[in-house]
């Protein structure tokens, strides 16, 4: 789990001190969201599936950002404000674009078995795991989307539940179902490649 | 796993396998509780972080570039608005000044009254109102700033609590925060040059010179070339804060802004 950027808790302070309009200001949103753009464009992948694609998202989601910077008032996390903003954009120019959003609450219904293991992963599962980092990020991107988007936001970016369901707009209940869903689903995953491989029986 | 330290962990296991959505009441839970949180975690695959992609060199600054353009659109438009209201302020301003100087006859004891009663208001809630309550510290830091020898007085039923440099009137002026039974107050020195303290002399036959603005009290006094002047409260406390702190000069040789000993 990374440890986020922009000491979120003291961005209202600071912004506090440094009214909209100024250059300060404006240069604060510079200061707070260039750390943080890999994490953001890493969650535009996670929407796009698509490089090229998520940096346009990206692009457009940090000048929204920038317009509307000056009514970051109440969130206390940059980033998480940052990630809803990218998840809006994305849900707008798929609207614009006339596709389907894939974002459907019907893909959470697809059969999972077990729904839920409460089992910790040994030391040989973690240790199988890194070595199958890669493969372990390709299924996380097969999970549904809404699975998908609350497993990265926890695991992978750290934010905690009420973060992330501020970012995907549903409950913190919600993010956390879905979150262990998609860690069992990953979790069936990650031993299906260990047998292929003949890591374990 | 059971928690050592709290038993909710059992009612999120077992909410978690009957229900669809954990509650919202457990999810909060889990974000507060570090015990929970660890167990919760503990299901967790490791997905290393390394591996998600990172943004490419070129979009990187691309989205610089994007970002400072947007920026320096927002200056222009943010600075056309600001030449607008300074105008207008500008204009009000001319306005108003016109007018205080038909009512007052121009004088410039308002422009000084106005000035350090707005300064105190606007210190009135910083933080160098509570930097240091050590005189030499403030000695320090306001001596190598100001033209004059200063000195800091001990103001009776207050304390020093804190300084600030500051550039008030057209020159370098030296001021101290007292807190005590008059409330808080901001005491300016400056060179008086042709400033004259603003005011009628106080009822009280202080020698002392005071005004009321905006709700605030100015006592002041020249002495030795310098401007002395108490902003606080507006009630009789600041003007015998005023008299202790001239009072406590009184019995000492006053140096002048040369530095030269005056009787």
């Amino acid at each position: 789990m990374k440890n986020r950027p922009a000491g979120d808790g003291q961005t209202l302070e600071i912004l506090e001190e440094r009214p909209p309009g100024s250059d300060r200001h404006t240069r604060l949103f510079e200061e707070l969201a260039l750390p943080a753009l890999d994490d953001l464009y890493a969650f535009a992948c996670r929407l796009e599936r698509d490089p090229a694609a998520a940096a346009d998202l990206l692009h457009d989601a940090l000048l929204t950002g920038f317009r509307k910077f000056f009514q970051l008032n109440s969130t206390p996390s940059f980033q998480s404000w940052m990630a809803a903003i990218v998840r809006r954009t994305f849900l707008n120019r798929h609207r614009r674009k006339g596709r389907s959003v894939p974002l459907s609450e019907a893909a959470l219904e697809a059969p999972l078995a077990p729904a839920t293991s409460y089992g910790r992963p040994g030391p040989d599962e973690r240790l199988i795991a890194r070595r199958l980092g890669r493969e372990l990020k390709q299924a996380l991107d097969e999970l549904p989307e809404p699975q998908r988007l609350a497993v990265f936001l926890i695991d992978v970016q750290g934010y905690s539940y009420g973060e992330a369901s501020e970012v995907l707009s549903i409950r913190p209940g919600t993010v956390a179902s879905r979150v262990a869903r998609g860690r069992a689903r990953l979790r069936e995953r990650l031993l299906h490649l260990a047998r292929e491989r003949g890591w374990t029986r | 796993m059971k928690s050592a330290l709290c038993g909710r962990i059992e009612q999120i296991v077992e909410a978690e396998s009957r229900y669809s959505d954990l509650p919202d009441d457990l999810a909060r839970h889990l974000d507060e509780c570090p015990d929970c949180r660890r167990h919760f975690d503990a299901t967790r695959v490791e997905l290393d972080p390394s591996v998600f992609e990172r943004l490419a060199a070129d979009r990187r600054r691309a989205l610089v570039a994007a970002l400072a353009e947007a920026r320096a659109a927002a200056g222009y438009r943010w600075r056309r608005l600001g030449v607008a209201a300074a105008s207008l302020a500008a204009a009000a301003t001319i306005l108003l000044v016109l007018v205080d100087r038909a009512d007052r006859g121009g004088d410039s004891e308002s422009v000084v009254a106005t000035a350090l009663v707005e300064d105190h208001i606007r210190y009135l809630a910083d933080e160098d109102r509570r930097s240091t309550v050590e005189t030499f510290a403030v000695s320090t830091l306001l001596q190598p700033y100001v033209d004059f020898p200063l000195q800091i007085p001990e103001i009776a039923e207050s304390r020093l609590t804190g300084s600030r440099r500051c550039y008030l009137l057209g020159r370098r002026t030296a001021l101290l925060f007292y807190e005590g039974r008059a409330g808080p107050l901001s005491y300016f020195v400056m060179e008086s040059d042709d400033l004259e303290p603003p005011g009628r002399p106080c009822g009280s036959g202080s020698g002392l010179i005071c005004c009321s603005l905006k709700g605030y009290r100015l006592v002041s006094w020249e002495r030795a070339g310098l401007l002395h002047a108490l902003v606080g409260p507006d009630s009789d406390r600041v003007e015998a804060a005023a008299g202790s702190a001239r009072d406590a000069f009184a019995h000492e040789s006053q140096p002048d802004t040369k530095g030269n000993a005056q009787p």
